[in-house]
């Protein structure tokens, strides 16, 4: 891959560290643009257009994780994480929260450009059916683009993109997530939902067997209900006859109003 | 029909034949005329009732002075009533009778003297003395010494129809003098059936006080708040002590007048030589929280007494409100000219005080050596609160307290935060002198407190400062990898990689480290910074013993502290650790250990991002840095940080420096780049033809000579402004010589690139589009706005130039650029709303729309923490933020944004409300509670000491401990944060 001109944002709120990756990722060859925090990221994201970002996890005003759902609403710029969290539960809460790949730290270097490597590839590859997955041209004429080595150098329209959903997280852990995300301990939730905090932690874990049967639909449901997040994900609504009917009928009417303007 | 009387024919039968008399009238002249000849006026007495009144009424208008005759009758009216109405009869007729005359006869009248006042002639006399009686009271007025004691039997005597205008005129009138008018006021009072009967205030100021007076002992029914300002003068008029004694009495008392009326009653009580403290210490357990805390701050402002004592019944009085108690012991702890000593320690033994008040008194002894015994009583009373043990201790730093609390530390039975206190106390600077002779149990006692964080942390503070090698030898292996095995040793090695939540759920952890991960992970600002296993939080725990035991070295000013540094610096460290071993290395060692630092690729890249950082700050850094660069052991790395370090705090001395980095082919190119990237925003003009020289080697690196061309300076010479348009004018050059030259260009405002500019600003590149209208927005030429609004309007054009287009125009100061921006706020995607909010916000045209933001749940989250982040500090604002923190329906991060943002004085019952609230998730709770801290209000303290002694929650409960600990002490002393306060605090306020 030609990593001369791929453009890495490199988010991170300890400017040692992102001094240090930027250093080691311009000697690979790549060009790095550094932020300090996750608003940032997001304020320049518009007009970067980075081929990638590395972000950290623990940052002021919002987790890297919560850039990295953000980003997702509207961006398909692949993701690596580099963060010092290491256990299980947090790789698997980034790459729920849409984040390509994982990276712990202490990092070692040719380890995270093996892993950049491979997001690349994965990106073009997953753009390669797609002639231009971004709103607008953006590589520059005298160089493929990264993302996709082989695409036409002339500008072309950006098709409209379809929304870029979540993943769909199992049961338990989107519950696990939420209550996270609202601060909410199980001790907290039990003296709302009513139900013990040991059956809580069950259902998180998916640990079936542990919550009695009789008292398993009810359990979930209210700590479902508790926690605001639907059983079953909404299915995207079909246009309502009126949606459709009510332009036509109001350019129908503007039509006659011409026609009868003119006569 | 007629009717015959018999009797009365016969009894005319029998009168002899009248013989003509003389007349009547002439009669009474020559009996006029007698009495003046003989002055003999007994010749009145002889005469009937009638004769006398109409004898007497000649003779009042004959006599030059009426006096005698007046004062005949008023003599003979006290034995017979009839006289009286003679002589009102005779002062109807003299103009010039005198007005005591009048005031004299007509209280008479009033008092019944004459008879009966149902009586016709009596009534009917009294009626013709009114309008004597006004003109009377006019002369009166008029004169400067009033007969009050015949005015006061007059007004008593007369029915209160008929006093109470007369009295209204004296007590209102302007003109009347203040001792009278003010004893009208008074009689006034009495007199009053109705409050209602009152006339309008008056407008003089005088006047209205008195108005004031009589309303305010009526009922105060006409009172209103903004006549609390007029209450004030009541000392200085003419009403007198008693007077604004009763008056302020009156309104205090007064449970409906609103509080600025009763607390400037208060006030004037308080003026006067000898307050009431009986009714002014009853309004302190007023039921109006206003009132009595008002009365209370008002009692504490006097130095006098009194005062004092008032404060010290009302802090020991179990019956009084809790506020009011706390307020009270609050200002007793600042009293200085009153020994209040014996009266503090009750207090902080007091139970029944809120905790607020114990610590509070207990840390006020510490302002007097001699009251050690009462610290030390306080510290060793196992019935004291825990808290208040610990305040004791911080309060006893004296150089004679060091044995006592050396033998605190000794003692098993103490509890951790008190050993902590004690650790606190020995820190000081006078308990300092002994600490070396504790040395050695303080290295003993650090080894035994390996669960319990904060002591470790408290005894290595204390360690510090002791200095010597056996403290440096124990800190040692704490400023290394030390931390985290001590800290690991103290669970099984198989929980490491528990979730957090099991260690809490299952209590497998030691009590203290228990505690400090649910504070941890209640008061982390997102839920990423919450350790998620207890490796994690081990990590986060070692941290904070590192950074403490390596601060500790570097107070010791010692060769073996700066070589044990030396050697921490080969542990792996964390940010924070670099930051704290950087500073050591900054404060221990010399240039040249830093340099070595800087140089050696072996160590942590952070840590040497740090010392370089250092390094270039002191005075002889930046030429030191310049000197190693020759050296053969720099790595890439190494070469990075220098030439950083310098471009951060030494860039202008250091150009030269960097243009000789940048022409040699001998440095890597990474180093060339960043050397150039250095000399951005120089402004030296010799650089120009060096950069140029770059700039137009066709050999060298595309990427270089963009960037040389991008350093360039300002202001250019014409012929390098026509060598840099030629570069760009024909042939599309290598995009990063084309950005850097278009960068150039902007800057020198260069009005011959303008149309190079223009033609760039629609090229298909992205990049190079928004790096060409940059360059024209820098140009500052207003004649390309509509070129940009075309650009920005474009259906063809990439978003991104579109929004760069608008970023140029608003640079521009062009009105149109908000319209065209704020169609970004609402119909884009989370990406271009947030730079066009950021945009607008810094433009500061973002307006109302800042509080819609905030407002709007379906805005994403990022936007409207950024809204939050703008919010004027407006009442607007203020209560957007309070309903946001209120709403349990919001998202928790957005509620604690707004718990973060609201000003914690004007809102601290919205912090008090949620801080109580057990159904807030904790972070929310937590960010609440340290509003009210940073609040410091009565209220605050009421609450904190609620959540501390009553909250269901253990963290919430710690949380307010520490808040209230910290709040209790602040004013006594300039204690340093402690580590929790520094965790909640990152980043936030």
């Amino acid at each position: 891959m030609n990593t001369t001109h791929t453009t890495i944002m490199v988010v991170d709120d300890d400017p040692a560290i992102s001094t240090l990756i930027s250093h080691q990722l311009r000697s690979l060859g790549y060009r790095t643009v550094c932020l300090r925090d996750g608003f940032q990221a997001l304020q320049q994201l518009a007009t970067v257009q980075p081929d990638l970002i590395l972000l950290d996890v623990m940052m002021p005003h919002m987790s890297g994780w919560d850039v990295c759902r953000q980003i997702r609403t509207c961006s398909e710029a692949p993701i690596i994480l580099l963060t010092a969290k290491d256990a299980d539960a947090d790789v698997i809460n980034g790459l729920n929260a849409g984040a390509d790949d994982y990276v712990t730290k202490p990092y070692r270097i040719a380890q995270l450009h093996a892993r950049i490597e491979a997001t690349l590839r994965r990106s073009v590859q997953r753009t390669r059916p797609r002639p231009a997955a971004r709103a607008g041209p953006t590589s520059v004429d005298d160089r493929p683009s990264p993302s996709s080595p082989t695409a036409s150098p002339t500008p072309e329209v950006a098709p409209a993109r379809p929304p870029v959903t979540p993943p769909r997280l199992r049961l338990g852990a989107t519950l696990r997530e939420e209550r996270l995300r609202r601060g909410v301990s199980l001790y907290q939730a039990e003296q709302v939902c009513h139900v013990r905090w040991d059956y809580l932690q069950a259902i998180e874990q998916e640990q079936w067997e542990y919550v009695p049967k009789a008292r398993r639909q009810s359990a979930v449901r209210m700590y479902a209900a508790y926690l605001g997040v639907p059983l079953r994900y909404p299915q995207p609504r079909r246009a309502s006859f009126a949606s459709v009917a009510a332009p036509l009928v109001a350019v129908a009417l503007m039509l006659v109003v011409v026609v009868v303007y003119f006569l | 029909m007629i009717t015959i009387d018999p009797l009365r024919w016969l009894k005319r039968r029998r009168t002899p034949p009248a013989i003509p008399a003389p007349s009547r009238d002439d009669a009474f002249s020559d009996i006029v005329r007698e009495i003046v000849l003989t002055d003999r006026l007994a010749i009145l007495d002889e005469l009937s009732t009638p004769d006398r009144t109409t004898v007497a009424v000649r003779l009042a208008v004959r006599v030059d002075d009426p006096r005698t005759l007046l004062q005949f009758l008023w003599r003979r009216a006290a034995i017979a009533p009839e006289y009286l109405l003679t002589l009102v009869a005779c002062l109807k007729v003299i103009d010039d009778a005198g007005a005591l005359w009048v005031i004299r006869a007509t209280t008479a009248l009033a008092e019944g003297r004459a008879g009966d006042l149902a009586a016709g002639p009596v009534m009917q006399a009294l009626l013709d003395c009114l309008p004597m009686l006004d003109v009377a009271l006019d002369q009166v007025v008029q004169r400067k010494r009033s007969p009050i004691r015949v005015l006061r039997r007059l007004f008593a005597a007369l029915t209160p129809e008929l006093a109470l205008p007369r009295l209204m005129r004296l007590a209102f009138d302007e003109a009347a003098p203040a001792i009278l008018a003010w004893a009208a006021a008074d009689w006034l009072v009495q007199c009053l059936p109705d409050p209602a009967t009152l006339i309008d205030p008056p407008m003089s100021p005088a006047a209205y006080l008195r108005w004031l007076y009589v309303n305010a002992l009526r009922g105060a029914a006409g009172i209103q708040p903004q006549d609390a300002s007029m209450l004030a003068s009541c000392s200085a008029s003419a009403a007198g002590a008693a007077r604004c004694e009763r008056l302020g009495c009156t309104l205090l008392e007064n449970g409906r007048l609103a509080p600025e009326i009763r607390l400037a009653a208060v006030d004037l009580l308080m003026q006067q030589e000898t307050p009431p403290w009986a009714a002014i210490t009853a309004a302190c357990a007023d039921e109006n929280e206003a009132v009595r805390r008002g009365t209370l701050a008002r009692i504490g402002s006097s130095s006098a007494r009194e005062a004092v004592v008032t404060l010290v019944r009302l802090a020991l009085r179990s019956d009084m409100p809790a506020d009011v108690r706390l307020m009270a012991a609050l200002r007793l702890s600042v009293e200085t000219q009153w020994d209040v000593a014996p009266v503090l320690q009750r207090c902080a033994l007091d139970a029944s005080l809120p905790l607020a008040g114990r610590l509070r008194a207990a840390a006020a002894l510490g302002r007097r050596q001699t009251n050690l015994p009462r610290l030390l009583a306080l510290m060793h009373d196992p019935q004291a609160h825990i808290e208040v043990r610990a305040a004791a201790a911080r309060a006893a730093a004296f150089p004679t307290a060091a044995p006592h609390l050396f033998r605190m530390l000794l003692d098993p039975s103490t509890p951790a935060s008190v050993m902590i206190a004690v650790c606190d106390a020995l820190a000081t600077p006078a308990c300092r002198a002994v600490l070396p002779s504790i040395r050695p149990v303080l290295v003993r006692l650090l080894d035994a407190a390996r669960p319990d964080v904060a002591l470790t942390l408290a005894i290595i503070r204390v360690l510090g400062i002791a200095g010597g090698d056996a403290a440096i030898a124990a800190l040692a292996p704490l400023a290394g990898m030390g931390a985290i095995a001590r800290l690991q040793s103290t669970v099984p090695p198989d929980m490491l990689d528990v979730p957090v939540e099991t260690c809490l759920e299952r209590a497998l952890l030691p009590a203290p480290m228990l505690t400090r991960l649910s504070v941890v992970l209640a008061t982390t600002p997102t839920v990423a910074e919450q350790p998620t296993t207890l490796t994690q939080f081990m990590a986060h725990e070692a941290d904070l013993v590192r950074c403490a035991a390596i601060e500790a070295l570097s107070m010791s000013d010692s060769s073996r502290a700066r070589e044990t540094i030396l050697v921490a610096l080969r542990h792996a460290p964390s940010p924070t650790v670099a930051a704290a071993l950087a500073e050591a290395l900054d404060v221990l060692g010399s240039l040249r250990d830093m340099l070595q630092v800087v140089v050696d690729p072996d160590l942590d890249p952070t840590l040497r991002w740090h010392v370089a950082d250092r390094l270039a700050r002191r005075v002889d850094g930046p030429a030191l840095i310049r000197e190693a660069w020759g050296r053969s052991d720099l790595d890439a790395f190494g070469c990075e940080l220098l030439i950083d370090a310098l471009a951060r705090h030494d860039a202008k001395a250091s150009a030269p420096f960097f243009m000789q980095l940048a022409n040699d082919p001998g440095v890597s190119s990474i180093s060339r780049e960043r050397a150039l990237a250095a000399l951005e925003g120089a402004t030296d003009g010799s650089l120009e033809d060096l950069l140029m020289r770059l700039v137009n080697d066709e050999h060298l690196d595309p990427v270089l000579r963009g960037r040389a061309a991008a350093s360039l300076p300002a202001a250019l010479s014409p012929a390098t402004r026509d060598t840099l348009r030629d570069l760009v004018r024909t042939d599309s050059p290598p995009a990063p010589l084309l950005i850097g030259v278009l960068r150039a260009l902007g800057r020198t405002r260069d009005a011959a690139a303008l149309p190079i500019l223009m033609r760039y600003s629609f090229d298909q590149r992205s990049v190079i589009a928004q790096i060409a209208i940059d360059a024209l927005a820098t140009s500052g030429d207003s004649a390309i706005s509509p070129m940009l609004v075309r650009v920005a309007l474009s259906p063809q054009a990439d978003a991104a130039v579109k929004l760069v287009a608008i970023e140029a125009l608003l640079r521009l100061g062009e009105p149109d650029a908000v319209r065209l921006l704020r169609p970004y706020l609402r119909n884009h995607s989370v990406v271009f709303q947030m730079r066009a909010f950021r945009l607008l916000a810094d433009a500061g045209q973002i307006g109302d729309e800042v509080e819609r933001l905030a407002r709007d749940r379906l805005c994403p989250t990022s936007l409207r923490l950024c809204a939050l982040e703008h919010l004027p500090c407006n009442p607007s604002a203020g209560a957007l933020l309070a309903n946001l923190l209120r709403d349990a329906r919001e998202d928790p991060t957005v509620r604690t944004a707004a718990a973060a943002r609201l000003h914690a004085r004007e809102h601290g019952a919205t912090l008090a409300e949620v801080a109580l609230d057990a159904t807030a998730p904790l972070i929310v709770r937590c960010t609440c509670i340290a509003g009210l801290g940073v609040s410091g209000e009565i209220d605050a303290l009421l609450t904190l000491t609620n959540l501390t002694e009553h909250d269901r929650d253990p963290v919430v409960r710690e949380r307010a401990r520490i808040e209230l600990r910290s709040l209790a002490m602040q004013p006594l002393n300039n204690r340093a944060p402690d580590e929790h306060h520094a965790y909640h605090h990152h980043g936030r306020r």
